[in-house]
C-alpha cells in the first residue's frame, strides 16, 4: 500500500481501474424508477415496484463507437473516419443511453413542464391531444417491468403500467437534471468527465462536467439546459446516445510543464526521423497515402503560380476543370501506434516471462 | 550496482533474442524516449518544414526573402499560444439567479480542465464576390491585398496585429521596404477536406505512458469555431498537433477571429483507464458506494439543520410537482390556470461536495508525495 493509500479516508474504497456500479435504488432509498411514473399514490406505489424489474438502471451504458454513422463511400470525399485521432476521441469511454423515452412537453401556454412525471400526467390528462405520444410511452413501458406478469397487471392497471417516462426534473428556470443510476471509481489522479457525445449532433445540450470520482463514489447526474423546440412535444426515443462519460487525467493537468524551443522542428527530433522513415518505407513498399482533390475554388493555392499571379482572378473567373490540388495523407501516425503498442505488449510478455523464469 | 547491471543485460539480450528486427528498431525507438512522468508541452519556433512556422501565414515568402523573414521573426513564439483553462470564462451578472452553473464544482473543473489554445494572429476568413470561400489563410490574404480598395479596413487590422510577431526594432528597420511581407500576416490555416480545415498548433506533447492528449471545442463554451474533437496518443506520438475545424459559416464577406481568441481546449485522458473500466450492477446499493454514501447523508443532513445549505424558491410553472396534491388532482389546470405566489417548490443544495473536496486535496498537501503515488501507480 502507497503512503498516499493509506492517507485515504475510510469511506474512499480505492480502486486499481475504473469501475462502474449500475445500481436500481436511488440515493434516497427508492427505487431510482419510481420518478418515472405520476401514478405512485397509495398502494400503487407497492404494485408498481413489485412489477418492477431489480436488473435495470435509469440509463444504460455502452462502450463509446470509433465509428456512429453509416459513412458514405464517395472515394473522391475523405472521411473524417479515416483520421484515427478522430475516431479514437469518438471511442473514447462509454454511451449513456435512455432506457425510457425521454418526453417534454409545452402546455397550450407554450412553457415546458418541469419535471417528467408532470410531463406525463398532464399528457395523459390531455390525451387527445397527445395520443401518438402516449402510446409510444406505453410501447416502451415493458423495459422495466418484469416481463411474466407484466400483460396481467397491465390489464388491471393500464395506467400505472403504462405511463411511465425516463425520469427528469428541472434545477433552475434555464437548466434540467438526470439522474443517471450509477456510481463510478476510478484510481488516484483519475477522474470521470461527462459532457455531450464527442463529435456527436447534439440531442440535448448537455454541460460537461468533470467529478472527482476517485473519492466521489454516489451517483452521477446529467445536467442540461431546458430543450428548446417548437411542437407541443420533444420525445427522445429510447437508446439515444445523451451523454459520453469518459476518464481524464486530472493530475496530469496539474503537473503539466510547458516548455519552448527553438531548435525543435515542430516535433522531438528522434520521433520526426522515425516518421519520416516509415513515410519514405510506405512510399517504398507501395502503400497508397490517402488522397483528397479539391477542385474549382478549393484548389486555389498560393503555391500554384496561375493562382499566385492573380488569386482574384482564379477566385472569381473560375479554374479549368483540371486544375486540381491534391492533398495527401500518409498513414504514419497508423503505422507507429502499431509499433509502439506491439513493442509494449512484447515487453509486457516477455517482462512476465521473466518473472515465470525467476 | 554490479549485480543490477547484470541483471538488466541478461533481460535485455532474452529480449532482443526473440524480437524480430522490425521489433528490434520499434524497441529502440521507444527505449530511446526520455522517460516522462507529466506531460511536457513542447512549443516550438520551427515547423516540420525547418521554416519558422509563421511562414505559413504569408503569401509573399519567396526564397528570396525567407532570410528577411527569419531575421525579422520573434524567437519566442509558436503558432498558438498556450493557457491554463479557466473555472469561469463569463462575466457573471450579480441579479442572474442562484443556481448560477458556476456554483456547481463539476461544471467549473471541468470549465478548467488542461489548456486554452488561442489564436496569436487573427484568423482570417474571405468569400468572393461569387459568395465562396477562400479554403487558405494566405490565398485570403492575398485576395484582400489585390482588392485592397474594398478591404482596406481590413488591411488595416491585420497590420497592427501582424507586428506581435516581429522583433520590434527589426521590424520598424524593413517594413517599408517589405511591407507586404511583414504587414500580410495572419494565423496560418488550409483546407483540410471538403469541408474541414487544419490550424497547426506550433507545439508538440509528450505524456506519461497511457495518458492521450485530446484537442477538442473549449468545454461549456461556444466557440467561434466548430473544433473536431481528436485524440492523440501522446506517450509515442510527439510531432506538431493541429486544431480540426469545420468550415465556418458567416453572411458577410469577411469573418475575422481575433487574435486571443479560445479556439479550442486541449486536455489529458486517461486511455488505459478508458479501455479498462469494470461495468458491475448492485441490486443494494442505493446508487453510492455504500460507506460514502452513509457519511454523505450525514453530512448533507447535518447541513442543510445548520443552515449552511441554499434553497432555492421556483414559482409558477416551474413550481408544479406531483408531490403536490393541488397539483396532482389536475396539472392540466395547475399548468395553465393562475398559480398563487404562495405556490412554492423549494429546492436545497448543501455544498458537501466542495467541502469533501477540499477535505480530500488537503490529505494530499504534501505535493511531492501525492505526485509520486500517482507516478508510481501509472507506471
Amino acid at each position: 500500500m502507497t503512503p498516499s493509500i493509506r492517507n485515504f479516508p475510510h469511506w474512499v474504497k480505492p480502486v486499481d481501474h475504473p469501475v462502474i456500479v449500475r445500481t436500481c435504488q436511488s440515493t434516497t432509498s427508492g427505487m431510482s424508477f419510481e420518478s418515472a411514473s405520476p401514478h405512485l399514490v397509495g398502494n400503487y406505489r407497492d404494485i408498481f415496484l413489485n412489477l418492477l424489474r431489480k436488473d435495470v438502471s435509469l440509463f444504460n451504458i455502452e462502450r463509446a463507437k470509433p465509428i456512429f454513422r453509416r459513412v458514405p463511400k464517395n472515394g473522391e470525399i475523405i472521411a473524417p473516419e479515416s483520421c484515427t485521432p478522430y475516431v479514437d476521441a469518438n471511442s473514447l469511454g462509454y454511451y449513456i443511453k435512455n432506457v425510457l423515452p425521454l418526453v417534454f412537453v409545452r402546455t397550450r401556454k407554450g412553457e415546458v413542464l418541469p419535471d417528467a412525471r408532470v410531463a406525463v400526467k398532464y399528457m395523459r390528462e390531455n390525451s387527445l391531444d397527445f395520443k401518438d405520444e402516449l402510446e409510444l410511452i406505453e410501447h416502451y413501458a415493458e423495459r422495466i417491468f418484469s416481463s411474466n406478469l407484466f400483460l396481467d397487471y397491465k390489464k388491471r392497471y393500464p395506467l400505472l403500467f403504462s405511463d411511465v417516462s425516463q425520469p427528469y426534473a428541472a434545477f433552475s428556470n434555464v437548466h434540467m437534471a438526470m439522474r443517471l443510476g450509477f456510481y463510478v471509481m476510478t484510481p488516484l489522479g483519475v477522474s470521470t468527465i461527462l459532457g455531450p457525445a464527442i463529435n456527436q449532433q447534439k440531442i440535448l445540450p448537455v454541460h460537461s462536467g468533470l467529478m472527482e470520482s476517485e473519492w466521489y463514489h454516489s451517483e452521477l447526474f446529467c445536467v442540461f439546459d431546458c430543450p428548446d423546440f417548437k411542437e407541443r412535444t420533444l420525445i427522445i426515443k429510447p437508446d439515444t446516445v445523451i451523454a459520453q462519460l469518459y476518464f481524464v487525467a486530472k493530475s496530469s493537468q496539474e503537473t503539466t510543464e510547458i516548455i519552448f524551443s527553438e531548435s525543435d522542428l515542430g516535433a522531438d527530433p528522434l520521433y520526426r526521423a522515425r516518421s519520416m522513415e516509415v513515410g519514405v518505407d510506405q512510399l517504398r513498399s507501395g502503400v497508397k497515402p490517402i488522397i483528397s482533390k479539391t477542385t474549382g475554388i478549393k484548389s486555389i493555392s498560393v503555391a500554384c503560380p496561375h493562382c499566385w499571379v492573380s488569386v482574384t482572378a482564379a477566385a472569381e473567373n473560375g479554374v479549368p476543370d483540371d486544375h486540381v490540388h491534391i492533398h495527401d495523407f500518409y498513414k504514419g501516425y497508423k503505422a507507429l501506434r502499431i509499433e509502439y503498442r506491439e513493442a509494449l505488449k512484447k515487453k509486457i510478455n516477455l517482462n512476465n516471462q521473466l518473472l515465470i523464469k525467476k | 550496482m554490479d549485480k543490477e547491471k547484470i541483471g538488466k543485460d541478461n533481460d535485455e539480450s532474452y529480449i532482443n533474442r526473440n524480437m524480430t528486427w522490425e521489433e528490434k528498431m520499434a524497441q529502440t525507438i521507444i527505449s530511446s524516449r526520455r522517460p516522462v512522468n507529466r506531460p511536457i508541452i513542447t512549443r516550438c519556433l520551427y515547423g516540420s518544414q525547418g521554416l519558422p512556422s509563421f511562414a505559413e501565414g504569408s503569401p509573399y515568402l519567396v526564397p528570396e526573402n525567407v532570410q528577411i523573414f527569419i531575421r525579422a521573426i520573434r524567437d519566442d513564439i509558436n503558432l498558438l499560444s498556450i493557457h491554463p483553462a479557466k473555472k469561469i470564462f463569463r462575466s457573471i451578472d450579480p441579479l442572474e439567479k442562484y443556481p448560477i452553473p458556476e456554483s456547481c464544482t463539476p461544471y467549473v473543473d471541468a470549465n478548467s480542465l488542461g489548456y486554452y489554445i488561442k489564436n496569436v494572429l487573427p484568423l482570417v476568413f474571405v468569400r468572393t464576390r461569387k459568395g465562396d470561400l477562400l479554403l487558405d489563410s494566405r490565398v485570403a490574404i492575398k485576395y484582400l491585398r489585390e482588392n485592397k480598395d474594398r478591404f482596406s479596413d481590413v488591411l488595416d487590422k491585420i497590420e497592427i496585429w501582424a507586428r506581435k510577431i516581429f522583433r520590434p526594432d527589426v521590424y520598424d528597420d524593413l517594413r517599408e521596404r517589405h511591407h507586404n511581407l511583414l504587414c500580410d500576416i495572419v494565423q496560418p490555416y488550409t483546407s483540410f477536406t471538403d469541408f474541414h480545415i487544419s490550424i497547426r498548433a506550433g507545439l508538440w506533447i509528450h505524456t506519461p505512458p497511457g495518458i492521450s492528449t485530446v484537442i477538442g471545442p473549449p468545454l461549456n463554451q461556444k466557440g467561434r469555431l466548430s473544433i473536431i474533437n481528436g485524440s492523440i496518443e501522446t506517450d509515442w506520438h510527439h510531432f506538431e498537433l493541429f486544431v480540426v475545424s469545420e468550415i465556418p459559416e458567416f453572411d458577410q464577406q469577411v469573418l475575422i477571429i481575433e487574435p486571443d481568441t479560445v479556439i479550442a481546449q486541449l486536455y489529458f485522458v486517461s486511455r488505459f483507464n478508458n479501455e479498462n473500466a469494470e461495468i458491475r450492477f448492485s441490486k443494494e446499493h442505493h446508487s453510492a458506494e455504500p460507506f460514502y454514501a452513509e457519511i454523505w447523508n450525514k453530512m448533507g443532513t447535518r447541513l442543510v439543520n445548520e443552515g449552511k445549505g441554499k434553497t432555492i424558491e421556483r414559482k409558477g410553472i416551474a413550481s408544479i410537482n406531483i408531490g403536490c396534491p393541488h397539483c396532482f388532482v389536475s396539472v392540466t389546470n395547475a399548468a395553465e390556470g393562475e398559480l398563487s405566489d404562495t405556490h412554492i417548490l423549494r429546492r436545497g443544495f448543501n455544498p458537501a461536495y466542495k467541502i469533501i473536496q477540499h477535505k480530500y486535496h488537503s490529505l494530499f498537501n504534501n505535493k511531492k508525495s501525492y505526485d509520486n503515488t500517482y507516478t508510481l501507480k501509472k507506471i
